[in-house]
């Protein structure tokens, strides 16, 4: 078997493979090794060195013995192209990482106005990214401009009743025979004050969702039965009437005024034939949420007018709590803003803090449910909670 | 014959509070003293100089619960906490680790010294047929000590806890409503979702042993209230 000089060659012999390498201590370059002929080979030699294997092997001249085994300066220069290669696909790879990075960084520091998705306009996963991040610092920014929105607001709510405390105040020292009636209005004023904080209190709760546990199995029924119970109660200096309809049936119509000999009170103690309505949540949470718009009803709709309180079942899967009343309405520009914090809109400065709808939103978001507020037909504003069922 | 003064002792870090609220007090009959951190509390409610202690379980450093829970670990002096208004849970916590009964701050002084009048009466016993000893299967009561034991083991109450299960010893065998135990056993008639008797009720449970079938002698009546159950 004959193979060329130059050609790769196979040792098989261990022994002759040890001497081939190591002959005369200088490594053979592979590529250069002589295929012995075996029939030229005397019996019991060793090779010696280059002119024994020019003897007898195919090449028939002295071997070279090279002193560099490997083709280095080729290797190196493919190496450094391919590196060189490798380092500006890398940097094109990572060069919208890098911006996004420094956007991150940014708007770690604060600076949230740093769009991206500009500068990284492929069309590819990491401008998806890019897309992802503008929207979240978007978010951010409405949140935090939210919360700066609601501490001007706060601190306003707050200087109101503290600016009458002090003319209260400074009135008892002018005219002390007025002390009494003073005194009733800084009384009036701290209770505003009180009722605020505890109103912003539960609303930052809220929103932080540190509210507790919702686990509590509630009778919708029982509960607005409760708080049309209480309204009545409060609005007893009132002509009003508040019509409670319980899956369509009609369970009481009472017109509370001044003189009324009905002790609506003792009535809803032990709603007889009222099949419960179950949810699960927080009762006293779901409470509050369902009275303001009960009470919000009343302050708008128009004097001698009934507002109803509806509560059935939507869809066999949420319960649905109505409350209707024959005021003005809300511009239909406002039906969503009416739920923020402190929005009172065009109309006058009314006796509430501005805070129960948004209150009645959080709340029945955190119960998985929903509130909208349409406006009538006929006029007026309908305000509808649906809970999801306990089923 | 006109009691002598209870002495009301305040634990409340803010000392133009409590100043205020002790110049109302000493007018209303009462004598006041004032702790304005943890340590000095505690060792004042335990020095046994005062009838009812009020605390505020806001206080910074050492908190108000840390404070109540080691009072309560030596002593069953009436206490009644002050916590923030709408914060539900630190009542219940309260209420757990054994305070009387709360009142929210801000509060008028008329609310304030109405509670701490409700207490302080019922920590002397309720009226009715206080001196007769009560004896309901493992339970025995000695209203006029304001004693209780369970199968020979004395019992560990707090004020409002004898008061409240006394009113069920009293009424073994019915249910007696969670208006009727608010009213009579803390002095104000029930507020909705209010839990203040279930969490007291729950606390008794448990330091009450069980029956022989391994049920609690008190049960709760869904809807209706709690029943002392005779056997």
């Amino acid at each position: 078997m004959l193979i060329g000089a130059g050609s790769i060659v196979w040792l098989e012999s261990p022994p002759l493979r040890d001497n081939l390498i190591a002959l005369n201590d200088r490594p053979l370059r592979m590529q250069s090794v002589a295929l012995l002929d075996e029939e030229r080979v005397p019996q019991n030699t060793e090779p010696t060195d280059a002119a024994w294997l020019a003897q007898y092997s195919d090449v028939g001249f002295p071997l070279e013995l090279s002193d560099e085994p490997f083709p280095v300066k080729p290797l190196l220069a493919t190496l450094l192209g391919s590196l060189i290669c490798a380092a500006l696909l890398a940097r094109y790879l990572s060069k919208p990482i890098r911006s996004l990075r420094a956007a991150i960084d940014a708007a770690a520091a604060g600076n949230l106005d740093l769009r991206i998705a500009p500068s990284m306009a492929r069309n590819d996963e990491l401008s998806q990214l890019g897309l992802e991040f503008d929207r979240m610092t978007a978010h951010l920014r409405t949140l935090m401009e939210n919360r700066r929105r609601l501490f001007h607001d706060v601190s306003h709510e707050l200087r109101s009743p503290l600016a009458r405390l002090q003319i209260a105040v400074g009135l008892a020292r002018q005219q002390p025979a007025s002390i009494q009636e003073s005194i009733a209005r800084v009384e009036h004023e701290a209770s505003r004050i009180d009722s605020l904080v505890g109103e912003l209190l539960t609303l930052s709760k809220l929103d932080a969702g540190v509210i507790g546990d919702l686990t509590e199995e509630v009778d919708l029924h029982e509960l607005v039965a409760n708080i049309v119970d209480d309204a009545r109660f409060e609005a007893s200096e009132q002509p009003r009437v508040i019509d409670l309809i319980m899956d369509s049936m009609i369970d009481y119509k009472i017109e509370s005024t001044v003189n009324s000999d009905i002790d609506s009170r003792a009535d809803a103690d032990d709603p007889p034939n009222v099949v419960p309505l179950m949810v699960k949540g927080q009762a006293y949470l779901l409470h509050r949420a369902i009275e303001n718009v009960v009470r919000n009803a009343l302050l708008h709709t128009h004097e001698h007018a009934a507002i109803q309180v509806i509560v059935d079942v939507f869809e066999n899967r949420h319960a649905h709590i109505a409350v209707l009343d024959l005021g003005p309405g809300i511009p239909a520009a406002e039906l969503e803003t009416i739920f923020l914090p402190f929005y009172r809109g065009a109309r006058p400065r009314s006796t509430g803090h501005g805070l129960g709808l948004s209150i009645a939103r959080q709340v029945v978001d955190a119960h998985g449910g929903s509130i909208v507020a349409t406006n009538r037909p006929a006029g007026g504003l309908c305000v509808e909670i649906f809970l999801p069922l306990n089923q | 014959m006109q009691a002598p003064s209870a002495s009301v002792l305040l634990i409340d870090d803010d000392v133009e509070f409590t100043a205020l609220l002790g110049r109302f007090l000493l007018q209303e009959g009462f004598n006041v003293a004032a702790a304005h951190e943890g340590e000095h509390g505690i060792n004042e409610a335990l020095s046994g100089r005062h009838a009812i202690a009020v605390l505020d379980v806001m206080m910074p450093g050492l908190n108000g619960f840390e404070v109540l829970r080691r009072i309560r670990a030596q002593s069953t002096l009436p206490i009644v906490m002050l916590t923030a208004r709408g914060d539900d849970t630190d009542r219940i916590v309260g209420l757990e680790v054994g305070a009387d009964d709360y009142v929210a701050k801000p509060c008028t002084p008329r609310e304030l010294t109405a509670r701490l009048r409700a207490i302080l009466r019922r920590a002397h016993g309720t009226s009715t047929g206080a001196g007769k000893t009560l004896n309901i299967g493992p339970l025995a009561m000695w209203p006029e000590q304001r004693r209780a034991e369970w199968s020979g083991q004395p019992l560990q109450l707090t004020s409002t806890e004898f008061t409240l299960l006394e009113v069920l010893a009293r009424n073994a065998g019915r249910t007696v409503s969670k208006n009727e135990l608010s009213t009579i056993g803390l002095g104000r008639p029930l507020a909705r979702y209010d839990r203040s008797v279930d969490v007291h009720l729950s606390s008794i449970r448990h330091k009450l042993g069980a029956l022989a079938d391994g049920r609690s002698c008190i049960q709760t009546v869904f809807r209706k209230g709690y029943q002392l159950i005779k056997e």
